[in-house]
């Protein structure tokens, strides 16, 4: 049955990683998708490419991450990949005062790179190594929020790649803030009625879907609700494409025609 | 209708059986089918990918063959008005360099003339050697002239000499009276020193006369030396002593030559002197002037040497210069002089040399020789008496040699002469000149001569690209130079003599000041300077508009540089390395590639990253692809990919050239990056408007009989092809930048892949809309072409990714980097792909979905019309049969296997829903059993019709709806006895005994069976008191079956929870009665109350004929149950027969009984 496709339809977004070379950025991702530290130091060459399908508030979003190489050699390489993202992480670490001044550069960057309107988009700065000895850090919170206030960017979080703190919430807060920007938009939109330029891409309109299921592999899906849905936790299983049936006479086709719904087999 | 069915179904069989692989196998490269449209692709966008790809490599190579042969314009002066070479800018600018070079000859003309004048100052005592060769001749030795031939001699000697008749005359008098000379005094003037200074300037312009004091009126004259008061003459003389010469002395006079106004004036005239014949006239009435005495000249001193004073070994000493009775110091003169019998060698060259001056000048001028052209070879009549000379003096082959070396170079420095001639003339001299000392007067000749010769010989080095490499004569010239060169450099440059005067080595880049120079640092020196002029030529020359340029003329310039520099590296390659390492072990080639990789860097550099920083962004689609841009008039960049392969290839040529060198281009290709994510970027664009063009053409027929795509697929391919071809041309020669454009390419294929699924399946769905009438979706072979074609581009992905070479980018960087970054890079190339393969098949089955859900409406009238007329003699389900057949059959010819399987699940998935639907309607219209029942066929024949080969669809929801099907066409006892089955399967599934448990056995004979019930165990305890006061009630069903039977029942066995009933009951049979294998046994177990009104229920049990038969004389433990309103499917069932009476009779009764 693998020859059909999951049954279950993912919402696409495409994130991109950027920030000075050693600052963690493939540390960062790898702990995100395969939870695992490398402790070996390697370099990203280029680029760096990774899917990861997490569930949100009960949506299903497939992340297509790309992991960019920070050093200034790459730049002319890495910056074709830079279209078409929904969501960016600005990565520094707290150890390296530098890397949160590059911020602004990297920040420049991608917005001249991606051509994206830079009061819309969902930037999230992420601070990575907060594991290190406090007299080695020489990145105050207050210095980051401030930093962010200027740059008008929300969403700020530390993370840790090495001991898994905070990683896949860095990622989560850039999901939560692209919607956030995604309904505002739409709402404008709404507001403005019809008078739509149909010649330029309704960027945050209309999401294409997407059930690839992270390349098909069965790696498993990370799920993150709000407080109290209980109700709502979708389980990886579902996404599997397990039977044709469920697919037929579960929720998939819900057409007037389908069965009432006490019938199970 | 059955006929139809096994009509159906043998078809499908049939066709699974012929069915071929033949489809989907991978036909990659781009094979151009003659319905593909290809052609009006490219001409869509003005072919964008095939400029990118063979074109403009083809263009590049062609061009490089052009501009190999367009060198020949570079050419010598006196070939500027060959006609050939029209070929515009250059034309003009060879002028140029040609005025410029003429303007570089002329100026060292003037100093060469200058120069030679005061050494064939020489010549002033012409009329001695007038008088030595016209007695020579009258005394030839050797071959018997006739009077006649002397007197021709003796006329063209007059000529040679341009001598006055009167002197003529006079001096061939003298040489016809002349006695052969028995002893000689060879004289050579040295040098003198501390002269008296006679002009106003506090110097003089010191010459030496000598004679006999017994004839005074033969004087010899030295050559005059100019503001000077320490001459260096080394000059030699023999003078004839006659009789009685013991008396005579030798006076030696140093005069001031003052010839104010002839000498100036004639001085004058020399800067206007031009060719030979002026020079040589000239000198001539210089000579006359100063040897006629009829000048201004000034003694300043003079000594006598007294022969007597002569030793026979010869005498060398100081002369104190006096003049009359004047006291004051005068200066002395350094004299050598020597008593002979015959003439001296040394005045015998001197002489030779002069000869041989005045002969080749007289040949030249008479005989209008171009430059570089004489190699030697006299008129007769010249060769006579420089033959005659040579022997009547005694000279050898090497005196000869020195002659001429002298002679010829001093020629050569205003009239070019051959290379040859000097090439033969260095092959004598050099085994002599190689044993002398290097302060011998010979060596000094020879560097003097060398001195005057190589300026000529490096301007051809410097010079090369002057003439036409089709002229022979340029590469005789060069080998001969070389030789040259080589013959001269084995010596040491004596120190004392400067070689290489800055006057006239001005173009020698003094870049190493501290090294002294040689004739190999000259040579490179000489080579380079020549590439530097061919290099600002050619830049002047192709800089046609300097201002205002725009990016595209910028890079023409670069691209038409590169290749005129590479088309003079493969002239200098095919005919000039050869002779330079033959001759002076030298790579030629590799010194001007050296030379033009510092230069062009600089040049190219600027321009490249230049032109790359003015490149706009594109507008590219993002992955949702709501838009194409259009990008008509954009900057295609093709001259730059142009200028890319131009550099990439001049640097391929550099490393085999000169591997061992760190070439500046080498990095070239950085400059270039921003420019490859540009051609990304447009190819991206191009292709997805390429593949949009190609779904609008694509008419959706096969492209031939042997596949089942249509023109767009391989349209498609061949897109991919183009963008192969480009990164092969590419061919990134760094790694990591060669992963990183790799991974951009994968992901923009992988885009363009799923927008052509995207776009394919708008195409065939917009196809529909169209022509659809009614309900009656009829599909046709455009949906299945549509579906292979997302197929075929699928499947194609993976290869193509394959072909585009990443898996060795990839394992090149393993071993720049680690196998850790090797690994990361392959993870990320795989999830793009796979992303992409997903996306696509994704596509392709929401596509197939689609038309399987087209199909529904017809299948669902058919199947309803079907079922509701089945038992009339109605066509509808044969008309359903036709209309899958012909469905499945287009799809079965057309699609491949997975996407038949994949349709067959969707159309079964439809079918599905569409029979469900039809139950559940059925149901509430309350259809009596025979109705289900005809569905139930319709649906086995729809299966065997279909499923025959396939096993892989999912069976188990045809099993739930058959056996649904198979509920509702039961009849009401029937169902009621299918409940009963489910009781004892459920029975037969507990393994808990919560109400306890029955032994029984049993046997079966011909007529009846016999029943023993032995006991109950663990009985749940009914009664207060803990136990209870059962007994057994056995029934048989159905009870349809056994009309007639009355149940029996056991004895009640008080307050017992393990009654032993041990009771026999024997029951007759008819043989279809005992037949009837799933007959059940009811055994019901109840409890006995005190007022025996009601019998409270402990448990039941069943048992069929069939296992009751199979455990025959055994004892048999069942499990007590109590029925329940279970949800069973035939309770259900049960329940939508409302209307029956015995459905709801036994509805009822289980609801009672299960309340307890």
């Amino acid at each position: 049955m693998t020859n059909m496709r999951p049954p279950q339809k993912n919402k696409l977004l495409k994130v991109i990683i950027l920030g000075d070379g050693g600052v963690g950025k493939s540390a960062l991702l790898t702990r995100f998708v395969s939870n695992r530290y490398e402790e070996n130091n390697f370099h990203t060459i280029g680029v760096e490419f990774m899917n990861k399908d997490i569930t949100v508030d009960g949506e299903n979003y497939t992340l297509q991450i790309w992991d960019t190489a920070g050093q200034e050699r790459f730049r002319a390489l890495r910056t074709p990949f830079y279209r078409g993202s929904d969501i960016c992480l600005l990565c520094y670490a707290v150890d390296d005062r530098d890397s949160l001044r590059g911020l602004r550069l990297w920040r420049n960057e991608f917005l001249n790179y991606a051509d994206v309107n830079a009061d819309r988009f969902p930037f999230i700065v992420v601070g990575n190594k907060n594991d290190i000895r406090p007299d080695k850090r020489q990145v105050g919170r207050e210095d980051v929020q401030q930093w962010c206030a200027e740059q008008s960017i929300a969403s700020h979080i530390e993370t840790s790649s090495k001991t898994a703190t905070n990683v896949t919430d860095a990622f989560v807060l850039g999901l939560r803030q692209w919607k956030t920007m995604e309904c505002v938009a739409e709402a404008e939109q709404r507001q403005n009625g019809d008078t739509i330029d149909l010649t330029r891409p309704i960027r945050l309109m209309q999401r294409r879907s997407c059930c690839t299921g992270g390349g098909g592999s069965g790696k498993p899906t990370d799920v993150v609700d709000a407080d109290d849905d209980d109700g709502q936790i979708a389980d990886a299983a579902m996404r599997s494409p397990s039977s044709m049936s469920r697919h037929l006479f579960g929720q998939a086709r819900s057409s007037p025609k389908a069965p009432s719904t006490n019938y199970r087999l | 209708m059955c006929e139809i069915v096994f009509f159906a179904r043998n078809s499908i069989k049939r066709n699974f059986r012929v069915r071929e692989r033949r489809h989907f196998v991978s036909q990659f490269p781009a094979q151009r089918s003659r319905y593909s449209y290809t052609r009006v692709l490219q001409d869509s966008d003005g072919g964008f990918f095939e400029k990118f790809g063979d074109l403009l490599r083809q263009k590049s190579q062609y061009e490089e063959h052009t501009f190999e042969t367009s060198l020949a314009p570079f050419r010598d002066e006196d070939k500027s008005d060959d006609g050939s070479c029209t070929d515009s800018g250059l034309t003009k600018d060879a002028n140029c360099v040609e005025v410029e070079v003429q303007s570089l000859h002329s100026v060292s003309a003037v100093e060469n003339i200058s120069e030679a004048l005061f050494d064939k100052g020489i010549c002033m005592n012409v009329d001695d050697l007038y008088e030595e060769i016209l007695f020579e001749i009258n005394n030839n030795i050797g071959c018997d002239l006739s009077q006649e031939y002397t007197k021709t001699m003796v006329e063209f000697a007059q000529e040679v000499f341009k001598m006055p008749n009167s002197t003529h005359n006079e001096i061939l008098e003298i040489a016809k009276n002349k006695e052969p000379p028995k002893i000689r005094l060879n004289v050579e003037i040295i040098k003198a020193e501390n002269l008296l200074p006679k002009d106003s300037n506090g110097l003089s312009d010191p010459f030496v006369t000598l004679f006999l004091e017994s004839n005074s009126s033969h004087r010899y004259n030295s050559s005059v030396k100019t503001a000077t008061l320490n001459p260096i003459w080394e000059e030699h003389f023999s003078l004839p002593i006659s009789e009685g010469h013991r008396e005579e002395a030798l006076i030696i006079e140093i005069w001031d030559f003052d010839a104010a106004e002839t000498f100036k004036e004639k001085f004058n005239k020399i800067l206007d002197v031009r060719g030979v014949r002026g020079l040589s006239r000239l000198m001539k009435e210089i000579a006359v002037t100063a040897s006629s005495g009829k000048h201004d000249n000034e003694l300043i001193g003079r000594t006598v040497v007294t022969l007597k004073s002569i030793p026979i070994s010869g005498l060398t000493h100081w002369y104190n210069l006096e003049k009359g009775t004047k006291t004051k110091s005068r200066g002395s003169v350094f004299v050598s002089v020597a008593l002979s019998a015959e003439k001296n060698k040394n005045v015998a060259i001197q002489e030779h040399k002069h000869l041989l001056k005045l002969l080749l000048i007289h040949e030249l001028d008479t005989s209008q020789v171009a430059n570089y052209w004489w190699n030697g070879k006299f008129s007769s009549m010249a060769e006579a008496i420089r033959t005659q000379h040579a022997v009547q003096s005694g000279l050898s082959s090497y005196d000869c040699a020195v002659s001429q070396w002298h002679a010829y170079s001093t020629v050569h420095e205003t009239h070019k002469l051959s290379f040859i001639l000097f090439n033969s003339i260095l092959d004598i001299l050099v085994p002599t000149i190689n044993c002398l000392q290097n302060d011998s007067e010979d060596v000094k000749i020879f560097w003097d001569g060398a001195k005057r010769i190589l300026p000529s010989c490096f301007s051809v080095l410097r010079k090369l690209r002057l003439k036409n490499i089709g002229d022979n004569k340029i590469l005789k010239a060069l080998s001969d130079v070389l030789d040259i060169l080589a013959k001269i450099k084995t010596f040491e440059i004596p120190p004392e003599i400067d070689i290489f005067p800055s006057t006239v080595y001005g173009w020698i880049e003094k870049v190493n000041c501290e090294e002294s120079n040689n004739i190999d640092t000259i040579i490179v020196d000489a080579i380079n300077n020549g590439a530097k002029d061919w290099f600002e030529h050619i830049m002047e020359g192709s800089k046609q508009i300097k201002d205002n340029e725009n990016d595209e003329e910028k890079l023409q310039y670069l691209i038409q540089i590169i290749q005129m520099i590479r088309s003079d590296l493969q002239r200098a390659m095919e005919y000039f390395d050869k002779l330079f390492y033959h001759k002076i072990r030298l790579n030629y080639s590799t010194i001007l590639y050296l030379f033009y990789d510092l230069k062009l860097t600089e040049m190219c550099k600027a321009i490249v990253i230049g032109v790359c920083s003015n490149i706009k962004m594109l507008d590219v689609p993002d992955d949702q692809f709501e838009y194409l841009p259009n990008i008509d008039n954009v900057n295609m960049g093709t001259t730059l990919f142009e200028a890319y392969l131009v550099l990439k290839r001049y640097i391929v040529l550099g490393l085999s050239l000169s591997p061992n060198d760190k070439l500046q281009m080498s990095d070239f290709y950085q400059w270039f990056e921003r420019g490859v994510t540009h051609w990304l970027d447009i190819s991206v664009i191009k292709a997805l408007n390429r593949i949009q063009k190609a779904i609008d053409l694509d008419q959706l027929h096969a492209v031939d009989e042997t596949v089942k795509y249509s023109s767009s697929a391989v349209d498609t391919l061949a897109i991919f092809y183009q963008i192969k071809i480009f990164w092969q041309q590419l061919d990134w020669p760094e790694v990591e930048g060669s992963y990183t454009f790799v991974a951009k390419i994968v992901n923009d294929i992988c885009r363009c892949c799923v927008f052509y699924a995207q776009r394919m399946s708008r195409r065939v769905e917009s196809l529909t809309k169209m022509g659809e009438d009614g309900d009656m979706f009829m599909l046709s072979e455009e949906w299945c072409l549509a579906i292979n074609n997302m197929d075929y581009i699928r499947q194609s992905l993976p290869s193509f990714i394959k072909e585009l070479g990443s898996e060795d980018v990839i394992k090149r960087i393993g071993e720049f980097r680690s196998n850790l970054e090797a690994e990361r890079c392959t993870n990320t190339i795989k999830a793009v792909i796979d992303n992409a393969l997903d996306t696509q098949r994704n596509q392709i089955v929401e596509l197939i979905e689609h038309v399987a859900h087209k199909m529904s409406p017809p299948i669902r009238r058919f199947l309803t019309e079907g079922a509701e007329v089945l038992h009339k003699d109605s066509n509808s389900m044969e008309r359903l049969m036709i209309y899958l057949e012909q469905s499945l059959e287009t799809l079965y010819k057309t699609l491949n296997e997975v996407n038949f399987s994949r349709i067959l699940d969707c159309i079964w998935a439809e079918l599905s829903i569409i029979i469900y639907d039809l139950i559940q309607l059925n149901l509430d219209k309350r259809r009596p059993p025979a109705f289900f029942q005809n569905l139930r066929e319709t649906l086995r024949t729809m299966i065997s019709c279909f499923k025959i080969d396939n096993a892989v669809t999912d069976v188990k929801i045809l099993l739930e709806i058959e056996t649904r099907l198979d509920l509702y066409a039961l009849e009401t006892s029937e169902l009621i006895h299918q409940y009963y089955l489910d009781r004892l399967k459920y029975q037969k599934e507990e393994s808990t005994a919560i109400f306890g448990q029955l032994a029984i056995s049993a046997q079966f004979t011909d007529s009846e069976v016999t029943l023993k019930i032995l006991n109950a165990r663990n009985l749940r305890p009914m009664d207060k008191n803990g136990l209870c006061d059962s007994f057994v009630k056995v029934s048989l069903m159905p009870t349809n079956r056994f009309i007639g039977f009355t149940s029996f029942k056991t004895a009640v066995h008080n307050k017992n929870c393990f009654p032993l009933y041990d009771e026999q009951f024997s029951v007759d049979l008819k043989e279809d009665q005992r037949k009837n294998g799933n007959s059940l046994i009811l055994f019901n177990i109840k409890d006995k109350d005190l007022f025996g009104i009601t019998s409270q229920h402990i448990g039941e049990c069943y048992i069929t004929f069939a296992d009751l038969r199979a455990c025959q004389e055994e004892q048999i433990l069942m499990n007590l149950c109590r029925p329940e309103y279970s949800d069973s499917m035939a309770l259900r069932a049960l329940e939508n027969r409302q209307g029956d009476k015995q459905a709801k009779d036994f509805l009822k009764k289980l609801r009672t009984k299960s309340t307890f």
